[in-house]
């Protein structure tokens, strides 16, 4: 029934921790820090220190972002926290968040969450000040700072312990401790205080009383003032396990034990207010009535100044109480109803049951009405709580599950960029050598086809010189022909008919039948002598197929396939360029390198033919045929197409392995 | 008494040999009878002069004809030289289709022929006359070479 008092007690203690660090101004009093010390002398109104902090925070809010300037907010959002001005403490909490985040400082970034989950502690919303702690705890972790992580594992555990999710808790606790040493007193005692809490929750009393006990060990070590008000928290803390355990007398030990130091209960009314209803709960419980109903009133009265709503409505329960125990029904009823409707109107669940519960004690008429509300009140109250559990739980799931898949993603990120830098540079290397590899083989391919083209050209010379000293010769022996034969012939038929001249006989004309019949002789000569010059011309100008033919007949001294060759006589060779002809030689001569190596043929036919615009070039053979299109192209092939290309003609392949190849290549004449 | 002339005829083309012979016959018929010996080519040229059955009056060598290496004549040149030493006092006439200055200068230099006649030059009454010139002693050289001959003086 008092778990309310003694939650608040806990959380009061590390909410008013802020307050102590701040005392420490320096000698240099300049503007900013005279505000700043103005604003946290306790001395001084609140509204005085409420306006210099808005002086103070005007002054740091004009200043860049840099570590003195966060340190300066953290002062002022201190200021705003104690004053009471809690929505300002959240705005500039949020701002140190984000100014921590561009500023880089995961220190101040650790600090500032802490102080946004503080904001949310304040309110209870225990989940989101949960989830701060837990992000102010990975950093503080991360930087092995282990007291602040600690202590934001001791904050954690009082959201998960508010949250009932006591489990939690304890574990939260117990890591804490892990990190802590002899050193850190404060926060041990925190702890063991807040053990002692869950174990009283968890309704393992005993347990709960030695935690309690450690924790007033570490108190004795040091008599401070502080020390003491925080043994007096311990010592209501175990008066109240006692009084769960049912052991009044014991309880009512501890907390008289607590109210004798009544120096520190004046500075602090709250406790004392908590201790005196506490008292008066176990004396009514041992039907120990002489105080009573004061000890009840008293406290309610400090409370209700103090505006603290839970505790007016638990002394408004313990009054409730004790009228019933005293037969006062009216007077019961009347605290039953007033405490349900404050807790009603401040909408707190667990004093609405409380309250429902009394109010079926005092008025046992309206008992079903009651439970079916209270039931109903319950359940969500329950559900809400399981709710909150599994969503404190969730969160530190989740984000460990977010950093991890961060993690994850960074180096997923990273090997993929790592991966993709090695493939690029990879693919390049690879390109570059191919296209190295692809120039040096088309360099290497121009410079053979230039040798292959001199070849020819020389070829072409040769076959040409040839014909040349061919053509002396047979100049020589035309003109030869003419000059001993025709000419001497002609001399002496002159001569003779000139003799004819001189003579008269008739019988003369006989010989002149035969000196005219010499001269159709001599006519036939020449027209035989004109006829082999025609004959010769052709010869001569045909150089091309000259050279064509003298290869031919070369093949068929090579090639095993019987050959056949033959040239459409009209092709006008002369007038053809000379790159044509070498192609169509070159073209030729790999095709029968061709034939002779893999071809196994027995037949092969060559023809030049001729269309109006076009020579054609066609040479079949019935060997064993190619599949044009499955093997990578030998340089031969390679090479017909390039010079086919190079007269801007057209290919023709028609091969199948087993049917003979027909090579036709089409080029364009002039 | 007709006066006999032994003339050696060298010719590949008989047909020519015939027309010298149907020529030669109608010079001065009444004072001359004339005796024909002949060849139609180095070999045949050679014989005859070599085994001359008689001394030659007068020789007629057409320049080309068809060699004879074995006795290194490759021309009608070669058998007017040897002729001119074997018969010195032979009268040589030299008859040629070419217009070979070069050639003419040898002929000159070394055989210095009574006739150098161009047959291009040459018809039937200029045949004559040229018997008629050299039967007197004096040199016929034919009009074409007569002019090649003036060009080259004046040169």
């Amino acid at each position: 029934m008092n778990k309310k008092i003694l939650s608040i007690l806990c959380i009061l203690i590390f909410f008013s921790c802020k307050k102590v660090e701040i005392n420490t101004t320096n000698q240099k009093l300049d503007s900013l820090k005279l505000y700043l010390k103005i604003a946290n002398d306790i001395k001084t109104p609140l509204e005085i220190r409420k306006i210099n902090n808005e002086k103070a925070l005007s002054l740091v809010s004009k200043q860049n972002n840099d570590s003195l300037n966060r340190f300066y907010y953290f002062e002022i959002a201190n200021r705003y926290y104690n004053n009471g001005e809690i929505e300002k403490f959240k705005k500039i909490s949020i701002k140190l968040i984000n100014n921590s985040i561009s500023g880089n400082d995961s220190t101040h970034l650790a600090k500032s969450y802490t102080f946004l989950a503080d904001y949310y502690g304040y309110k209870f919303v225990s989940d989101s000040a949960y989830l701060y702690y837990f992000k102010a705890g990975k950093i503080y972790s991360s930087l092995k700072d282990n007291i602040k992580t600690a202590k934001t594992l001791i904050n954690k555990a009082v959201c998960q312990l508010n949250e009932k999710d006591y489990v939690g808790s304890e574990t939260s606790i117990f890591k804490a401790l892990k990190l802590l040493n002899i050193k850190n007193k404060k926060l041990k005692y925190q702890s063991y205080n807040l053990l002692g809490v869950i174990y009283n929750e968890l309704s393992e009393y005993d347990k709960s009383i030695e935690y309690h006990n450690k924790a007033l060990e570490l108190l004795k070590i040091e008599n401070s003032v502080e020390n003491r008000r925080l043994t007096l928290i311990s010592l209501n803390n175990i008066g109240l396990i006692y009084q769960n355990k049912k052991d009044y007398k014991k309880s009512i030990f501890y907390f008289e034990k607590a109210l004798e130091e009544k120096k520190i209960l004046e500075d602090d009314p709250f406790s004392s207010a908590a201790l005196i209803t506490n008292l008066g709960y176990s004396k009514l419980k041992l039907n120990d009535l002489k105080k009573l109903p004061g000890l009840f009133y008293e406290p309610l009265m400090a409370l209700e100044q103090l505006n603290s709503i839970s505790g007016v409505i638990n002394c408004k329960l313990n009054l409730t109480e004790y009228y019933t125990f005293i037969k006062d029904t009216a007077k019961a009823f009347s605290f039953a109803t007033s405490s349900y409707r404050l807790s009603k109107s401040n909408n707190l669940p667990k004093d609405i049951l409380l309250s429902l519960k009394q109010l079926s004690i005092v008025n046992p008429e309206k008992i079903a009405d009651y439970s079916s509300e209270y039931i109903k009140i319950n359940d969500s109250l329950q559900l809400s709580e399981r709710k909150m559990r599994n969503k404190l739980a969730r969160i530190e799931f989740e984000t460990e599950e977010l950093t991890v898949e961060k993690k994850d993603l960074v180096t997923k990120q990273r090997n993929i960029i790592f991966s993709a830098f090695g493939i690029v540079l990879l693919l390049s290397i690879a390109f570059l050598i191919r296209f190295q590899i692809m120039k040096n083989r088309a360099l290497l391919l121009k410079q053979e086809q230039q040798k292959a083209n001199e070849e020819v050209y020389q070829l072409l010379l040769n076959q040409q010189n040839k014909i040349e000293s061919v053509r002396q010769v047979e100049k020589k022996r035309i003109a030869q022909e003419l000059h001993d034969g025709i000419l001497g012939k002609l001399f002496g038929t002159r001569m003779n008919l000139g003799i004819l001249n001189n003579e008269k006989e008739d019988n003369q004309i006989k010989k002149r039948m035969f000196y005219i019949e010499e001269l159709k002789g001599i006519e036939q000569e020449i027209r035989e002598i004109s006829h082999d010059l025609s004959s010769e011309k052709t010869a001569i100008f045909n150089n091309f197929v000259a050279m064509v033919s003298q290869f031919i007949e070369n093949q068929k001294s090579v090639c095993k396939a019987e050959i056949e060759f033959e040239s459409d006589d009209n092709i006008n060779w002369n007038q053809q360029e000379n790159m044509l002809k070498i192609n169509f030689y070159r073209i030729l001569q790999e095709c029968f390198q061709n034939i002779n190596k893999h071809a196994n043929a027995t037949q092969v036919f060559v023809t030049f033919e001729k269309s109006e615009t076009s020579i054609i070039l066609n040479i079949q053979d019935n060997g064993i045929g190619f599949n044009y299109f499955k093997k990578k192209k030998g340089i031969g092939l390679r090479n017909m197409i390039a010079r086919t290309q190079d007269s801007n003609g057209t290919m023709n392949v028609d091969t199948n392995p087993g049917k003979g190849t027909t090579l036709n290549f089409e080029m364009p004449q002039l | 008494m007709k006066q006999k002339l032994k003339i050696l005829m060298v010719d590949d083309h008989p047909f020519i040999l015939q027309a010298y012979k149907n020529t030669l016959d109608l010079f001065k018929p009444t004072e001359y009878e004339m005796v024909y010996y002949d060849g139609v080519d180095g070999k045949t040229g050679y014989d005859v002069i070599v085994n001359a059955p008689t001394e030659y009056d007068i020789a007629l060598f057409d320049i080309s004809i068809p060699e004879y290496p074995a006795q290194n004549i490759s021309s009608g040149i070669d058998l007017a030289i040897l002729l001119k030493n074997t018969m010195p006092d032979c009268k040589i006439i030299l008859l040629t289709m070419h217009h070979d200055k070069m050639k003419f200068k040898y002929i000159q230099e070394n055989i210095d022929p009574i006739g150098l006649v161009i047959k291009n030059d040459m018809d039937f009454k200029e045949f004559l006359m040229v018997m008629e010139t050299i039967i007197e002693g004096k040199k016929y050289y034919s009009e074409t070479i007569l002019k090649m001959m003036e060009e080259e003086n004046f040169n």
